[in-house]
């Protein structure tokens, strides 16, 4: 470990350079799941590519109704933003549970979705708002669907050399309602046992529009496609409420660790759930904080 | 592979050459000699090495030493020269202080969070401290330093 | 500061500063980041040791090869068991080696240790020591470790127990056949970690000669020296053990074996050398708690009269002994001091496991049996349809009562504090309008403030004031703070005692090359047995003052007070020096010498007699009372903590913000053992080993804690006073458990209480 080198390129393709040169390098974004993995030597890499000397990865652009966020955004920015807040509030009170405030000074969104912790809490929200990821390598750029950046935990669909440099979300549809929970069994600066974010158009008693992202409850974040087939275009009332909350739990493929038991984190999927879809009756307030 | 680096902590330039990996906790502590910043976890999950960067709490042990290159660091031995800061009189006055480990990173997180906040609710503050543990205090009085390290900014006396 | 006049000291209450609100002697310097600990320090050449642990937690040792680590540049030492003085010791029992001899009993145990230049190259050579082990079966709970055919730990104890505790008084069995009532229940307190915030750590030096000089964040600097004195084969007076600021301990930082591990590496290389826990070392590797399991069963007379108390627990002990079979008799038999019970039997085992060992944490089994024991009486309360504080109040001991095994208890205030915490909580209120899953639960504890039996050779304590030439005190003793305010206290003791102003004691830190014995921090001691010195140390120092002043001033003795610093002539209340100006006098007439005041203190205890358990191991007993007030989500399980309160017995209130300190901490600490802490352990291995998944709890974790305080004025403590750290733990386990059952009507009798424990006890409820 001793030998590791640090390297801190000023644009993009150079860092796309070094990961493809040195297979080993590792990306330092705000570094606070980085530094505990090398702490803990679940890596080795012979090389840390700084990434914060690339200028525009930090920045926070809304424009033309298409939010821009740099990848070296920090969470607590996420959490703070006029515009985040107004505008995607599931987002900005996700970014508001992720650690602590220290932990958020650093963390940095493109750090959170990269690593692909199936618990990340900032991919429930983007998901639900159809966010596109931009990777970028010396070979070119392309986008896609966040929904199918990861493909299990810690792993994500990122070829070697290809950086996550920036997150594309369009601004949600007018009367689209959000709303982010979560469970952990403490108050603060724990990972969520469960997080769910559903969002959800109503027109009278009917939803007309809906979408489910579960966090922490499978190898990676996952859409509920079941309870949201059996919400679309029906009556909001208690049996329905029930039935998507029961499928949405039985959907999901959570595990057993020193958090919680597989069967208690479906359990609370569904209370999750069923919380989150009562929410809609009473006008919308009850974002949890 | 060693880098050279230059680094403001509370307003002093330190020049130090450090291995990429090592924090800045370490470099705090063991090469510049400020031992005030504490290590309680080592995993940023406890909030003993909390100093500012650029006024910002951060852990200090989740931190390169390498990325606080440019950065305005601030450690508990900067927050006041001779008197105490008044956020350090108020953790004082109300019993906030038991074993002490944990009292600098809970005083600087105080200090930043009065600084955009002077005049925060119990909730605000129980937000901004929620990641740094105290085993000796119960935070109760904690809570009650911070409300009153408020009150002294503002001029008012606090209530010793 | 100003000195006050004499009318003006003379005339205030009874006392100068007893009673004031106080902040910590220190509070100042740690504030600033001055105060050092021993991770803060740096010697000249120090070098860092590391140690390299078992992988498995029973395992032989085949062969260790530490070739390639010794040829690391700026390896300076790698040691293995046969560069150690290879003597069996422990504070208790004598099962510990420094390295690991031919095997391995838990993960986690020493094996090997180096000291290199910086800790990255420590740490490179312990991956570089090969060691080749053999897998022995192992044992990881208490309840297989007993079973015929178990692995065995300990060839020394073929049934893999350490320690079997019985006693027995009047006749059980005709109680429980003659009662009205018998209940019973199996209650279990798991391991936890006291998790304070300085990791264990340690300094040493050698000076060449056979001296050794350790810094070290101990609780027990003086005992340590004599345990490890044994050890290493050497004398206590080639010892030296200095205690700068501790980083907390709630018990765990007594006899440590990285300590030992330290002193050979600096004996072998001439050099300082440190060793510091990194935290998952320190939860692999550390002193947890003692688990226990009870079964515990209750003999009650209809009107709630206490008939007969029987116990079994078996306890873990983990893979060698540091202080369970003391920890276990507690569990035993000193809540036996809480309520009056004719007939009582305990029957507990100590058994080895290949798991971390364990050890004291804040309430030392007593905190464990006080779970199963107040959650019972809750069950009673209802079965015999007594409010639980009534029965409390009917059984309780009163002043001058004698438990069945001898502990003379000079003051309770049991009842009282019932009272007081009730009123504080609106009980009575809270009990007639509750509401849907919002319950109440009342636990009650009593402790000790000292424990005779802990160390043989003596009790008590000792204090030296030495008053300079400008009035300044230094005071010198060899009790430990660990952070507690228990400095603060002393240095109000001894201000009120000598008649000088606070401000100008100091009290040193603990440096066994000047100070005295002292016992240390444990059993809620140091307030009352440190503080009777300190208190012992006052007088003498004001009774030598005054004496000068006397014949300084040619005044009988009789008609001079010294207070706040200012010497008055009686009774026409008229300052006749500053004590400045008195002691410097004595220590010009002296020679040098500075005015000196001696303190000892050795209370009436009695050490347990081995055979019939009877003794008196306290000068004083506390007692206290904690409510619960919780609302659980039937949903998902969470408990909230609304309120607590607590109000405690503590004799005389020396300094409130001490006090008030202690409680909230210790309530705190109780509510993440009732409701998050576990170290969940896998085959021997911790798997939640930081302090993300072994969650305490942080600021948003509990509720608002009201304290309150009783005063009895116990003839035998320091101005009335009685020790407070541990009982501010004990009770809150089973406050706890029982507000949650008069929440939601579950009973959890396992710690801790989760969320999904009560669920699923809740779902067992609906479908019956």
């Amino acid at each position: 470990m001793k030998d590791i080198a640090y390297l801190r390129p000023q644009i993009l393709q150079e860092a796309s350079d070094y990961l493809l040169a040195y297979p080993d390098a590792k990306l330092l974004a705000g570094g606070t799941d980085l530094i505990l993995s090398l702490e803990r030597k679940k890596v080795t890499p012979t090389h840390i590519v700084d990434l914060s000397g690339i200028s525009h990865l930090n920045q926070v652009v809304f424009e033309n109704g298409i939010l821009r966020l740099g990848a070296m955004v920090t969470i607590q920015e996420l959490h703070e933003i006029p515009i985040v807040r107004d505008k995607f509030p599931d987002i900005a009170v996700a970014a508001g549970h992720l650690g602590c405030w220290q932990v958020r000074n650093r963390a940095t969104l493109g750090g959170n979705l990269a690593n692909a912790a199936p618990s990340a809490e900032m991919a429930p929200p983007l998901i639900a708002h159809n966010a596109k990821v931009k990777l970028v390598s010396s070979q070119g750029e392309r986008m896609l669907p966040l929904e199918e950046f990861f493909t299990g935990p810690g792993r994500t669909i990122m070829h070697q050399g290809e950086v996550l440099a920036e997150i594309i979300v369009p601004e949600p549809r007018e009367g689209l309602e959000m709303r982010y929970s979560r469970h952990a069994l403490r108050r603060s600066m724990d990972i969520s046992v469960v997080n769910v974010v559903v969002h959800l158009q109503l027109k009278g008693e009917i939803v007309i529009d809906v979408k489910i992202v579960l966090g922490a409850v499978a190898p990676t974040p996952i859409r509920s496609k079941r309870a949201e087939e059996i919400l679309v275009g029906k009556k909001l009332d208690n049996i329905l409420i029930s039935n998507a909350a029961q499928a949405a739990s039985l959907e999901c493929q959570p595990i057993t660790d020193v958090r919680a038991t597989a069967g208690y984190r479906r359990k609370m999927v569904q209370v999750l759930m069923e919380r989150a879809l009562y929410s809609f009756f009473k006008g919308g307030a009850a974002l949890e904080s | 592979m060693k880098v050279n680096i230059k680094i403001m902590v509370n307003g002093d330039p330190y020049f130090v050459q450090v291995s990429p990996f090592r924090t800045l906790l370490d470099v705090l502590r063991e090469d510049i000699g400020l031992t005030g910043t504490k290590k309680g976890c080592g995993e940023g999950e406890c909030g003993a090495c909390t100093v500012l960067m650029d006024g910002k709490p951060v852990n200090s042990c989740l931190f390169l030493a390498v990325q606080a290159e440019g950065k305005e660091i601030t450690t508990i031995e900067g927050l006041a020269a001779g008197n105490l800061h008044p956020v350090q009189e108020a953790f004082v006055a109300k019993g906030a202080i038991q074993c002490g480990y944990c009292s600098p990173g809970f005083i600087l997180t105080a200090w930043a969070l009065l600084k955009t906040n002077p005049h925060p609710t119990e909730e605000e503050i129980t937000t901004a401290i929620s990641g740094n543990i105290c085993r000796c205090t119960g935070y109760q009085k904690i809570v009650e330093a911070i409300l009153d390290a408020a009150q002294r900014l503002q001029g008012g006396v606090g209530n010793v | 500061m100003r000195l006050r006049d004499c009318k003006e000291v003379l005339e205030m209450s009874e006392f100068n500063i007893i009673g004031k609100r106080v902040p910590q002697k220190d509070a100042v310097e740690k504030s600033t980041g001055a105060a050092q600990y021993v991770t803060d320090l740096k010697l000249p050449g120090m070098l860092y040791g590391k140690i390299l642990r078992s992988p498995y937690p029973h395992a032989s040792i085949l062969c260790i090869d530490t070739t390639r680590a010794k040829r690391l540049p700026g390896v300076k030492s790698v040691i293995t068991f046969s560069d150690t003085p290879q003597i069996k010791f422990g504070p208790l029992v004598d099962d510990w080696y420094i390295l690991a001899k031919d095997k391995v009993r838990f993960i986690g145990e020493e094996v090997a240790a180096v000291a290199a230049v910086d800790e990255d190259t420590a740490r490179e050579a312990i991956e570089l020591i090969r060691v080749e082990y053999e897998e022995l079966p192992a044992v990881f709970t208490p309840g297989e470790a007993i079973q015929p055919g178990a692995p065995i730990i300990n060839p020394e104890y073929p049934n893999n127990v350490v320690s079997h505790f019985k006693v027995e008084r009047g006749d059980v069995e005709q109680a429980f056949r003659e009662a009205d009532l018998v209940i019973g229940d199996e209650f279990y307190a798991n391991q936890v970690y006291q998790a304070y915030m300085e990791s264990m750590a340690c300094i040493a030096q050698s000076d060449g000669r056979g001296h050794l000089t350790l810094w070290l964040p101990s609780q027990v600097p003086s005992k340590t020296r004599m345990s490890y004195a044994k050890a290493l084969g050497i004398q206590p007076r080639d010892i030296r053990v200095i205690r700068p600021h501790v980083g907390g301990g709630f018990g765990a930082k007594m006899e440590y074996d990285a300590d030992l591990i330290c002193a050979l590496l600096a004996t072998n290389t001439g050099r300082p050398v440190k060793i510091v826990n990194t935290r998952m070392e320190d939860f692999e590797a550390g002193n947890p708690r003692v688990p226990m399991s009870f079964d515990l069963r209750l003999a009650f007379k209809k009107d709630g009269t206490l008939l007969a108390k029987d116990l079994k627990a078996l306890a873990g002990n983990g893979g060698r002994t540091v202080y369970g079979p003391a920890i276990m008799s507690t569990a035993c038999y000193r809540i036996d001091s809480l309520y009056r019970i004719p007939n009582l039997r305990a029957d507990g085992r100590l058994v080895y496991t290949n798991t971390v060992p364990t050890a004291c944490f804040r309430g030392f089994g007593n905190a464990q049996a006080t779970f199963a024991l107040e959650s019972l009486l809750d069950m009673a309360a209802h079965e015999l349809g007594i409010e639980p504080a009534e029965l409390r109040i009917k059984n309780s001991f009163n002043n001058g009562d004698t438990s069945p095994h001898g502990w003379f208890i000079s003051t309770s205030g049991l009842a009282d504090t019932i009272e007081q915490a009730t009123q504080a909580a609106g009980w009575n209120d809270k009990k007639r309008n509750k509401t849907t899953r919002r319950g109440i639960g009342l636990a009650c504890t009593n402790h000790v403030s000292g424990n005779r039996g802990f160390y043989r050779p003596f009790d008590g304590s000792s204090a030296i004031l030495r008053v300079g030439e400008s009035g300044q005190a230094v005071l010198i003793q060899g009790e430990a703070e660990i952070g507690q305010g228990q400095n603060t206290v002393y240095a109000m003791l001894a201000a009120e005692a000598a008649g000088l102003r606070y401000e100008d004691v100091t009290v040193a830190q603990v440096d066994t090359l000047i100070g005295p014995f002292g016992l240390g921090s444990f059993a809620s001691r140091g307030t009352v047995l440190g503080g009777q010195a300190v208190i012992a140390a006052g007088k003498d120092a004001k009774r030598k003052l005054l004496a000068e002043a006397s014949s300084m001033f040619n005044i009988p003795v009789e008609k001079l007070d010294i207070r706040e610093g200012v010497v008055c002539r009686l009774p026409e209340q008229t300052k006749m020096a500053t004590v400045a100006e008195v002691a410097s006098h004595y220590m010009f007439r002296q020679g040098g010498c500075p005015l000196t005041g001696e303190g000892v203190y050795v209370p009436d205890t009695v050490v347990p007699d081995p055979v019939t358990k009877i003794g008196n191991i306290s000068p004083v007993y506390c007692f206290a009372t904690h409510i619960a007030e919780v609302e659980v989500d039937t949903e998902t399980g969470q408990v909230k903590v609304l309120n607590y309160f607590a109000s405690h017995d503590v004799g005389k209130i020396l300094n409130p913000v001490g006090l008030e300190g202690q409680v909230e901490g210790g309530v705190v600490q109780g509510l993440g053992w009732a409701l998050m802490e576990d170290m969940v352990t896998v085959n021997g291995k911790v798997q939640n080993p930081t302090f993300l998944d072994y969650r305490i709890p942080g600021v948003r974790d509990i509720g608002k804690i009201h304290v309150s305080f009783v005063e009895t004025n116990d003839p035998k403590g320091p101005y009335g006073a009685k020790g407070i750290g541990e009982p501010a733990l004990n009770p809150v386990t089973a406050a706890v458990a029982n507000a949650i059952y008069d929440a939601v009507g579950v009973r959890i009798k396992s710690l801790p209480i989760t969320p999904e424990k009560i669920l699923a006890a809740l779902e067992h409820t609906c479908m019956l």
